[in-house]
């Protein structure tokens, strides 16, 4: 302060008001006077001065009152209120700064204590004044990465309508990130993710692994490639210290595939649709995404035999790391109390938020706090796998082979062993037909087909198992933990998918070969009509017959052949 | 003081967390590892008196496990409270440091 700056001078004494205007005129002060606390508050408001001098006893309204009128009147704004009064005793003085006031003189006024406290003052002032103008800044930005992050990460969340969801952050921004998307063979791939932190910095991380994930899932990648590419981009892409944690679900009726994945995250819980009881508990299997260059996934990953109603509970710590007024957390207790008593209501997320809610009062929230809802009901599952309409109308009139097809393309690969367990060959083959034909509407249909066809070569060929198993419930569990056993074990034996691509004038073509190195199976048994449905449309091999225009088996049941065709428009 | 750091001759350093092991030590935590560049050194990270950790605290030992690495050395961790147990053990940390009860 100095020049430019304007002093307000309180006094009822005329001689003290006199005495404080020529010091302060000598710094370069504008000043303006008033006679009680009163008129010093309609002059604050009025004259808007950047230093007021206060005087403490006055009539009509003293300097205690006044200042705390002033300060109120203040805000964000930091105005010094220097006390200069006769009073000495200590009680008065601590009073002074009590009602709001910076600092005090006692009178006789020196003019160099007076010019020091004002400097000391300044200092503070141009602090406060810096610091508002980093926060402003900051919310500025945040409000813009909020908007954008919106945009590119919540915006599109394929069927999200149908899961009960509760996302709450903790500030503007959430290190909580719940994705939905629909791979082209129908899978519905579910995300919910935790990043280290929150606020700003969490929701830039964020934005990478929305990206990959969505890619990914729309290119047909299985749930495994899915994650290891998300960990190899996020290793390279975050700083250090920085990643993800996940609860991942993978859902596709079709090819009866349901899978979760839990990394770094508290337990995933299966809960019966009406009891609301616990069925299965899932906990986390594997680190964080992002923390290691590269680590085998599978291990956190476990397939699940569910029932129609069953409900797929995720949730971040935030819900059992939530606050309460005493200090103590919600807790994993709690939250299974208020899981297993949401019997009666409809969604079991109400249950927990209100327990939550009720649990934390009005204790500020501390972390992020995401609860997830997923109904394994006829509603979401008429979302995963094929749409009706896909297979109703593949399963109408085959199209008269009445014109040569003219093969354009040939593909064959063969999968040996160790690679069999590394990889799924099928969106490769689909992205290499896509070079050839224009797929359309086919697509779906046709990541489908060659799906099934290689996942029964990999299990029932090479891999040898027998899916009569995944009927009990116990054998559901061991089969896909013997799956994995084999997997991980193989070194031998072999896939060979041969695609044949062609068209002519009015139809597209695609024939498939594959062929596996195992000793095929009663070929006999398995009958193309689709089985009475047992309440999930479990399709499978029956669904092949649905969509291609044929499928033949050989001998050995090794080797499988089906055509699909369509034709083209005008 | 949160965080306490001893070092002993042979250039291994204990570094001691109390109360809540969160966002808030960033700093003085990697303060207390960054100087020292002995060749091989260990840095023990002595969770006994730290009643809370967060996922920043991970991210927070993940630069202390890089730290370590580019010198040859190794981190340990020893004597967390369960409940900080189950926060290194739900993230999988115990593949990546040796936890010591």
């Amino acid at each position: 302060m100095g020049s430019h700056s304007k002093a307000l001078v309180v006094d009822d004494e005329a001689t003290n008001r006199l005495l404080l205007r020529s010091i302060l005129t000598k710094s370069g002060f504008e000043v303006v006077e008033a006679e009680h606390g009163a008129q010093a508050v309609d002059l604050f408001q009025d004259e808007s001065p950047d230093i007021v001098f206060m005087d403490a006893m006055m009539p009509v309204m003293d300097g205690f009152e006044a200042t705390t009128v002033i300060k109120s009147l203040c805000g964000d704004y930091f105005v010094p209120v220097i006390f200069l009064t006769a009073l000495t005793d200590k009680e008065s003085l601590a009073r002074c700064i009590e009602a709001g006031g910076d600092d005090f003189l006692t009178k006789p006024i020196s003019s160099t204590l007076l010019r020091a406290k004002i400097r000391a003052l300044e200092r503070i002032r141009d602090l406060q004044h810096e610091v508002r103008s980093l926060y402003d800044h900051m919310r500025h930005d945040e409000e813009i990465g909020q908007k954008i992050f919106d945009q590119l990460v919540q915006g599109h969340g394929y069927g999200i309508e149908k899961i009960r969801h509760h996302l709450v952050p903790a500030s503007l921004f959430s290190g909580d990130m719940l994705l939905l998307e629909k791979s082209p063979s129908g899978d519905l791939n579910i995300l919910l993710a935790d990043f280290t932190g929150h606020g700003l910095s969490a929701a830039l991380c964020a934005m990478p692994a929305a990206d990959a994930f969505r890619e990914l899932t729309k290119k047909g990648f299985s749930p495994e490639q899915i994650l290891s590419h998300i960990n190899s981009k996020l290793y390279s892409t975050l700083p250090r210290g920085m990643f993800m944690a996940l609860q991942f679900v993978s859902l596709n009726v079709s090819i009866d595939r349901i899978l979760v994945a839990n990394c770094g995250m508290p337990d995933i819980y299966i809960v019966d649709g009406e009891t609301r009881a616990i069925k299965q508990e899932i906990k986390s299997g594997g680190l964080p995404l992002g923390v290691v260059k590269s680590f085998d996934i599978s291990q956190a990953i476990h397939y699940l035999s569910l029932s129609l109603g069953d409900r797929i509970i995720l949730a971040s710590d935030g819900v059992t790391e939530a606050e309460g007024p005493a200090g103590d957390f919600y807790g994993e207790e709690r939250y299974l109390k208020a899981i297993t008593e949401s019997a009666g209501r409809e969604f079991v997320v109400d249950s927990v938020v209100e327990s939550v809610q009720n649990f934390c009062q009005e204790q500020a929230q501390r972390d992020d706090v995401s609860i997830v809802e997923i109904p394994f009901n006829q509603e979401l599952m008429d979302l995963t796998g094929l749409e009706r309409e896909t297979v109703n109308a593949r399963s109408g009139d085959r199209l008269a082979q009445d014109e040569q097809d003219i093969y354009a393309f040939e593909l064959n690969m063969r999968f040996n062993g160790k690679m069999l367990s590394k990889s799924d060959p099928v969106p490769m083959f689909i992205g290499q037909i896509r070079e050839v034909v224009e797929l359309g509407d086919e697509r779906a249909a046709l990541y489908t087909v060659m799906t099934e066809m290689y996942l029964n070569a990999l299990d029932h060929g090479v891999l040898k198992m027998d899916s009569g198993l995944k009927n009990s419930a116990q054998g559901f569990a061991s089969y896909y933990e013997e799956r994995e056993r084999l997997l991980q074990a193989l070194n031998s034996g072999y896939i060979d998918i041969l695609v044949k691509v062609g068209q002519s004038a009015r139809f597209a073509s695609i024939e498939i070969r594959v062929e596996d190195s195992g000793v095929g199976f009663n070929v006999g048994s398995v009958s193309p009509e689709i089985k009475a449905d047992e309440g999930l449309s479990r399709r499978g091999i029956p669904l092949l017959y649905e969509l291609c225009d044929s499928v033949r088996y050989n001998e050995h049941g090794n080797v499988v052949d089906a055509v699909y065709r369509w034709a083209l428009d005008g | 003081m949160s965080v306490n750091v001893e070092s002993t001759a042979g250039g291994d350093v204990t570094i001691k967390i109390t109360d809540k092991f969160d966002f808030s030590l960033h700093r003085i935590f990697r303060d207390a590892y960054k100087d020292c560049k002995s060749s091989g050194a260990t840095f023990s990270v002595d969770l006994s008196g730290a009643e809370y950790m967060d996922s920043s605290a991970l991210g927070m030992l993940l630069l202390l496990r890089e730290h370590a690495e580019l010198l040859g050395g190794d981190v340990v961790i020893t004597r967390p409270s369960e409940s900080v147990k189950k926060v290194l053990t739900v993230a999988n940390f115990d593949r990546l440091f040796t936890i010591k009860a």
